[in-house]
Parts: C-alpha cells; structure tokens; sequence
C-alpha cells in the first residue's frame, strides 16, 4: 500500500491511529446497534476512543484484590481470613482480636463447695485445701483482655502495647493455680483407686440409678455441692457490696446475692445429704487402705466406710479435671491467641484492611459511579444523544412508521441503552429491522465523528453506509449526510456503494457548490479480464454550482428573478 | 403569523437561516401555501413552511409536486444548489391525517419520498424547545449547536481528576484506626482505577490521502486510485471497493477494522496478498 509516498507492507500489532470515529464499517455498525445495553455502552465508548472503562467491574476487581492481600496480611498474623467480601474490616479485626479470658476463669469456689459437702459426709474428718487465690489470675486475665481490646483503636498504638508481657503474667497465674489442682487431683484419685481396689463392687451403677431408689447418689453429691458453692458465692457478693461505692451497682449486686439465697433455699439439704450417704456401690473392704491415702487427700486418718463416700471423691476428682481442662485450653490460648503479637503484624494488617476497607466503601457507597455518571450524563445525555436522535429523526424519512427512538432524559439504566423505545420495558434491538438498524449505527457514528475537535475530524469515510435501505430511506441517508458534511466540511469524504445509482445520486448531492468541496469524483472499482480489481476515475466535478443563481430562480433575492 | 411558524422562524434564524416572509414565487409561480422560506448558506438546505387555516388538498397536492420538482428545474442549465427541499408543513391532527393520505397516494405513483422531505409538524407537539427541534430534525438544528462543543480529551481528564478527588476523599473518611494509611489507600485506589487512562496517550486521526498504489494486495495486482474532496467509489460486489478502503485504512493505522480482533497481525497479514499471499504463487 502506497499512500502519497508512504509504503506499508506489513500490519502494525496496535493501530498508529484512531479509526472509529472516522471510518464507519459495517463491523462497527453490528457493533454499535446489535448488543445489549451495556455492552453498546462499553463499545460506544471503545469507538469513540474515550476510554471511560467500566468503573463498576474495576472497583469490583480491586474488591478482590485487596481481599485476597488482607486475608493474606491476617493469616499471617494468625487470623481468619475476612469471610465474604462485603464483611466491615473493623469489625472482623474485633472479633479475630477478641479475648474474654476472664470470664472463662475457673473458680475456687466450685472446688471448695464439693469440699464443703465431703466434710459434711464425714463429720468434719475431711478438710478442705488451701487453694491458690484466684484474683491474682483474674486481674491479669483482666488486664490481657483490656490490652486485647485496646489494640482496636485509634487512640493507641498497637505496636506500644505490651500484649505479650501481660499474656505472659496471665499464663504464670494460671500455671500456679494448675499445679495445685493436678496434685489435689492425683492424691484424691490414688485414694478412689485405694477404695476401689479394696472394696468388692455389689451394684452396677444402673442399680444406683434405679429411679426407685430416689437421687442416684452422683447427682446428689452434685446438687449439693452446687447448692453450697452458690451459698458462698453469694455470701462473697454481699460482702464485696459493702465495699462497692457506687450504690446503684452494690444494690444490683445485693439483688443478685439474694436471689441465689432464694435458689439455695428450695435446695432440700437433709434428704440430699442422706441420699449423698446411700448405701455403697462397694462392700465393706476386704483388705486394709493405706492409711497416708487418706491423709494425703484431705483426710485426718483413714475413716471406716470408705466407700461411702466414694461419689463425693469421685465428683471432687472430676470437678478438678474439668478445670485442669479448662485451665490448660486457656493456658493454650493465651499462648497462640493473635492479640498476643498483634503489635508485631499490625502494620502489615492494617494497611492491607484499610486498602479493603476503601475498596468495599467505594462500591457500597460508590462515589465513583457517581463520578461516572455524571460524565456519562454530561457527555452522553447532554451532547451525544441529542444529535444521534436528530440524525436518525432525520435520515428516516416517513416519521410515521418509524418513529424516532426516544432517548429518555433520566435513569442510569437507560442511559447506559443510549437509546430506548418510549415505552421502557421494550428493548430498542429487538424492535428494529436492518434499515433502522443501519439508521441507528450511522447516527452514533455521525454524532460521535461531530462531537470530535475539528482537527481530528478531516477525513470521513463511509463503507457502503447504503446496503440496506430501500429508495426514500437512501434518498432521506444521502440528503442529511450532505447537510452533515456541508455543515461539518472535513477536508476528505469518502463513501462506497455497490450500487451504481447510488453512487450518481450521491456524487450529484455532494457535488460542489460555491466552492465546497473543491471537487467531487466518482471512482469505479471492478475485476478486468484477468480478475483483478482496477480502479478508473469515472466522473469528476470541478464546477461549482451557485446557491446565488438558485436563490435568484427561487425569487429569493430582493431582485427578482428573471422568468425561467 | 402563527405561533407555531414564530417558533420555527425564530429558531431557524438563531441557527443562521436567511427567512423570506412574503410569499414563495419558484420560477415566477406563486405557491401561495408556502407562508415563509428559510435557507441556509452553508449546508445549502432550502426550508419551505407551509401552513393552512382552510382544508384544500389541491393546494397540498400543488406544494408536494412543486417541492418535489424544484431540483429538477434549478439544475436545467446548472446543477442544483440546493438540496432536497424540506417541506415542514405546519398541521392540526386532522390535517395531518389528510396530508398522510394524500402523501401517500402520491408516493405510489411517483418517487415522491427521494425528491422531498415532508415533515409534518403537529401545532400540538411544539410545547418546547425540544419538541421544536425535533420537528426540525432534518436541517439539523441539534447538530448546528453542538458543533464545536466537541468532546474533548481535556473532558475526559476532568472525569478522571473528579475520580480521583472522589476516591481520596472516601479513603479519608475511612476509619481513624487506619491512620496515615488512609492516605496511601486513596492513592493505591484512585492508581488502580484510572491505570489505562494514564497509560494510553491518544491516537492520531486520520488526515487525508490524495493517491493510494495499492499492489498485489486482495484481488488488486496493481492500481491507483486519486482521491479527491468527495470520492465515491462503487462497482459491483467482489470488485475490490472494500479492499481500497482497507488500504486507506492500513495506511492511516497500519491495521484495518476488517482484521477481527482475535486474529494476529501476521495471521491477518499472510490472507492480504493477492492469491492468497506468496507462498500460492
């Protein structure tokens, strides 16, 4: 291809230069009038070059992306990835970083109480241990849950809290009251298997269960010892009342106090305690108990019906697991719990949720749709169609049967159609035939091809813009693109037909007149006797007609024209 | 004068027509129908506005036929200037019933629709600018306004600068935990969506081309072809029209529309040479 002394020959990868709003083909017609809405959007903009992507899809991409960081950032701090993509990033930090250790303390209190019941089973040969006070393990499970607390905020640094340190101090105290528990636990168990192993059993324990026989004797040790552990703890909340100032609070915590009194009240202690003293599971024992069994769990020597009170021993060794347990999944937790080394990861975390939190904040909220709107508003709403529905409204020419589009003034939706019917249900592709169509492609093109700077509108060319029109409808397309290039006068025109009549009816209305164009040819393009295609300049017009010699045939001018 | 003709006048004269108010004497013959005319210079567009208080369908009749041969009879020694002839005939509903009738009637016999663009202007639907302009949609005044409001590069900037404060704003009223990061955010953010447009510098259009030699290239061994102000080029199908406007189109571009976008420029490339590219030859 040589072009005024430029050759090509080979095909650029990108294109050097913008096309389409300069040169209209019938690919870019399908293009404009065949997809749907959106897609008639997003090729409009791609034809007029103006690269207006799609803001919605991109902040959906950076909502992704910035999750996929964030949970990046949170696994590595050891928490949970965000669960969907819509979840407030602060308020999954909260939780990740939540602690309530303190509420899950076990206490000294529900020990005691089982104690307190053994004592009773045995007229007081049994004593209670000296338990490691718990309110040193609770002020610092206390004070480890604050720091946990304070990490999400904007008035301290996480980074200057000292969560390690006050974890460290909370696992201490709870190792101290471990440690008593698993020696109590072990001494009253090597005593349960001492009885057990002395004694012959007479009952299964579904005979002891039998309902006949009134409170199996394991849940009447329980209710017991949960009857006293009440009574105490109540007792401890009406004393700790006195010292509270706030009166409000110390008559909330009196009321409290008291209704325990009222539960422990309806408790029926006699029959419990003597269904706790039922008949044993066990037969007198056959051979002699090691007395330091005895004194090594509580005891102050051995005492002659053991197995009697072999459910209270059982109940108080289970009562002491079940708070090893406890103890040890605290112990566990506040070992590996995130807030612990938060301080560590917080930058890293908190960048990556900030950057999430922007993104799902943009497309909740979406400002930018906003921002695109209006521009899509601006220039599509205010400028773009206005002139397409012109230019269709004037190249059809019985505006009876084809009505022009409605380009329906509000509605984002709708909008984004560029053209609707005027009843808004209806989809505009589904009612047009190829003419319309064809109508409807050229006047996006013709409209996007004006609303150009003019120096990037000099050259204009239409491939066959004609093929699908019948006579009026060409004659109605030629007579608005003569107006529309008179009007626009771009310095090169160039319009294909495969109809010959066509061709003369178009050379003939873009012919010159006073001056524009300078002139106007007609170029035949067909195969010779070797079938190869040659192009000969069929006709050319260099004359100009004069619009001051119509005007004067018209009896427009103010001297009247000569008769004809 | 009718308010429905004011209004036209009057929009026509700001879009630049000339208006002639006393009556239309084509070749020396009144048309007395014809209540006022309006031309334009530059797009050579002749308006005639036609109004009637009484129904005659001969005078209707005598207007489309009049109109319809005005090109004819300007371009006996010259070609005509003017182009076809808008008629905007100024009606009731009735009237407009009875011009569609005797519009179409006409247009079975003759070519009517090619030589005339009759638009019939309900004095009903001029409540508004909009509904004026519509009527006049052929003389293009919609167009005439927006040449020069051009959309522009500069526009387009002005969208993306607006994202961008829109962006760093939102990123700002984030969370106060996130502190200073809400700054780098907005940055990130605003970065990753407008990334393209930073990238992609414009395209030149196209510009002119006087001769285009094209070689050995579809079904043309060698031909040139001179272009002038307006160039038409026809033939039959399969001639090569498509092929010479192919070449315009990789001379401007280096590419061509026709080159579907999931085919590869050498792919494209090697189906552009005559027979099928060198390799058949």
């Amino acid at each position: 291809v040589i072009a005024d002394g430029r050759t090509t020959t080979e095909v650029a990868v990108r294109p050097k230069a913008e096309l389409g709003r300069s040169v209209l083909t019938h690919e870019a017609v399908a293009a404009l009038v065949s997809q749907s809405p959106e897609e008639r959007y997003l090729a409009l903009v791609a034809t007029a070059g103006l690269e207006i992507p799609d803001i919605g899809k991109r902040i959906d991409d950076l909502v992704s992306e910035t999750k996929a960081k964030a949970d990046r950032a949170l696994e590595s701090a050891g928490m949970a990835a965000l669960p969907r993509r819509n979840r407030p990033a602060i308020a999954h930090l909260e939780e990740c970083l939540d602690s309530s250790f303190a509420k899950r303390l076990p206490r000294n209190e529900d020990v005691e109480a089982i104690e307190q019941t053994l004592a009773s089973a045995t007229n007081g040969r049994f004593h209670g241990r000296a338990w490691p006070i718990t309110h040193g393990a609770l002020e610092a499970l206390v004070r480890a849950d604050g720091l946990a607390r304070r990490l999400v905020s904007s008035k301290t640094d996480p980074r200057q809290l000292p969560s390690a340190a006050a974890f460290d101090d909370a696992l201490q105290r709870l190792e101290e009251l471990s440690d008593a528990r698993r020696e109590a636990r072990s001494r009253i168990d090597a005593l349960i298997t001492g009885v057990r192993t002395a004694s012959r059993p007479v009952h299964t324990s579904q005979q002891l269960s039998d309902p006949d026989e009134g409170i199996p004797v394991g849940l009447a040790v329980r209710w017991l010892s949960h009857a006293e552990s009440l009574q105490s703890g109540a007792e401890g909340f009406v004393r700790e009342a006195k010292g509270l100032r706030d009166q409000n609070w110390a008559a909330l915590l009196v009321t409290y106090a008291q209704a325990l009194q009222k539960a422990v009240e309806v408790v029926p202690q006699a029959e419990l305690t003597r269904a706790s003293r039922a008949p044993s599971a066990y037969v007198e024992p056959r051979q002699e108990i090691n007395p330091q069994l005895f004194r090594d769990a509580g005891f102050d020597g051995p005492i002659s019906d053991p197995a009697q009170v072999l459910a209270h021993l059982e109940a108080l060794s289970n009562v002491l697991a079940a708070q090893l347990r406890d103890l040890d999944e605290l112990a566990n937790e506040l070992q590996t719990h995130p807030a612990r080394t938060y301080g560590d990861h917080a930058a890293e975390v908190l960048e990556a949720l900030c950057n999430f939190e922007l993104a799902r904040t943009l497309k909740l909220r979406s400002p930018t749709a906003n921002a695109s709107e209006a521009i899509v508003s601006k220039l599509l709403q205010g400028r773009l169609a206005p002139a397409v529905r012109e230019l269709v409204a004037a190249m059809v020419r019985f505006e009876w049967y084809f009505k022009p589009l409605i380009v329906p003034e509000q509605g984002r939706t709708v909008v984004l159609a560029g053209l609707a019917t005027s009843q808004s249900d209806l989809d505009a592709r589904l009612l047009l035939n190829s003419a319309e169509r064809t109508v409807l492609g050229l006047s996006w093109f013709l409209a996007l091809h004006l609303l150009q700077v003019p120096e990037r509108r000099r050259v204009l060319v239409l491939d066959d813009p004609t093929a699908a029109f019948d006579g009026p409808n060409e004659a109605g397309f030629i007579s608005t693109l003569r107006a529309f290039v008179r009007l626009l006068r771009p310095e090169q025109v160039v319009v294909s037909t495969h109809n010959d009549s066509t061709a003369g009816l178009l050379v003939e209305q873009l012919a010159p007149v006073d001056g524009w164009p300078v002139d106007a040819s007609r170029v035949r393009v067909q195969r010779d006797a070797h079938d190869a295609s040659v192009a000969t300049e069929a006709w050319v017009s260099f004359e100009s007609a004069s619009l001051a010699t119509d005007e004067r045939l018209l009896g427009l001018m103010d001297d009247p024209a000569p008769l004809h | 004068m009718s308010d429905p003709q004011a209004a036209i006048l009057g929009r026509l004269e700001e879009l630049g027509f000339r208006i002639r108010l006393d009556g239309f004497t084509p070749f020396g013959e009144a048309l007395p129908i014809v209540s006022a005319v309006a031309w334009d210079v530059r797009t050579a567009q002749l308006a005639l506005i036609a109004e009637m208080e009484q129904d005659d369908e001969s005078a209707w009749r005598q207007l489309l036929f009049a109109a319809s041969g005005l090109r004819h009879n300007l371009s006996k020694e010259t070609p005509s200037a003017f182009g076809t002839p808008v008629v905007l005939a100024i009606v009731d509903d009735r009237q407009e019933e009875q011009l569609r009738q005797i519009a179409e009637d006409i247009a079975q016999r003759y070519l009517l629709f090619t030589r005339v663009d009759l638009n019939l202007v309900n004095r009903g639907r001029l409540k508004n600018k909009d509904q004026l302009d519509d009527a006049l949609a052929p003389l293009l005044p919609r167009c005439r306004d927006l040449l020069g409001k051009d959309i522009s590069r500069a526009e387009i900037s002005a969208f993306w600068a607006e994202l961008e404060r829109e962006v760093k704003a939102t990123a700002a009223g984030l969370d106060p935990i996130f502190r200073d990061f809400r700054t780098s955010a907005g940055e990130a953010a605003s970065a990753s969506l407008t990334e393209c447009e930073e990238q992609n510098s414009e395209l030149p259009a196209p510009a002119p081309v006087s001769r285009l030699r094209l070689s050995e290239f579809r079904s043309i061994q060698e031909t040139e072809v001179a272009f002038r102000a307006v160039t038409i080029v026809h033939g039959p199908n399969g001639g090569g029209k498509s092929s010479i406007l192919e070449g315009l189109e990789l001379d401007w571009a280096g590419t061509s529309s026709r080159k579907p976008s999931g085919v590869a420029a050498d792919e494209y490339a090697r189906h552009l040479p005559r027979n099928g590219g060198p390799t058949s030859r």
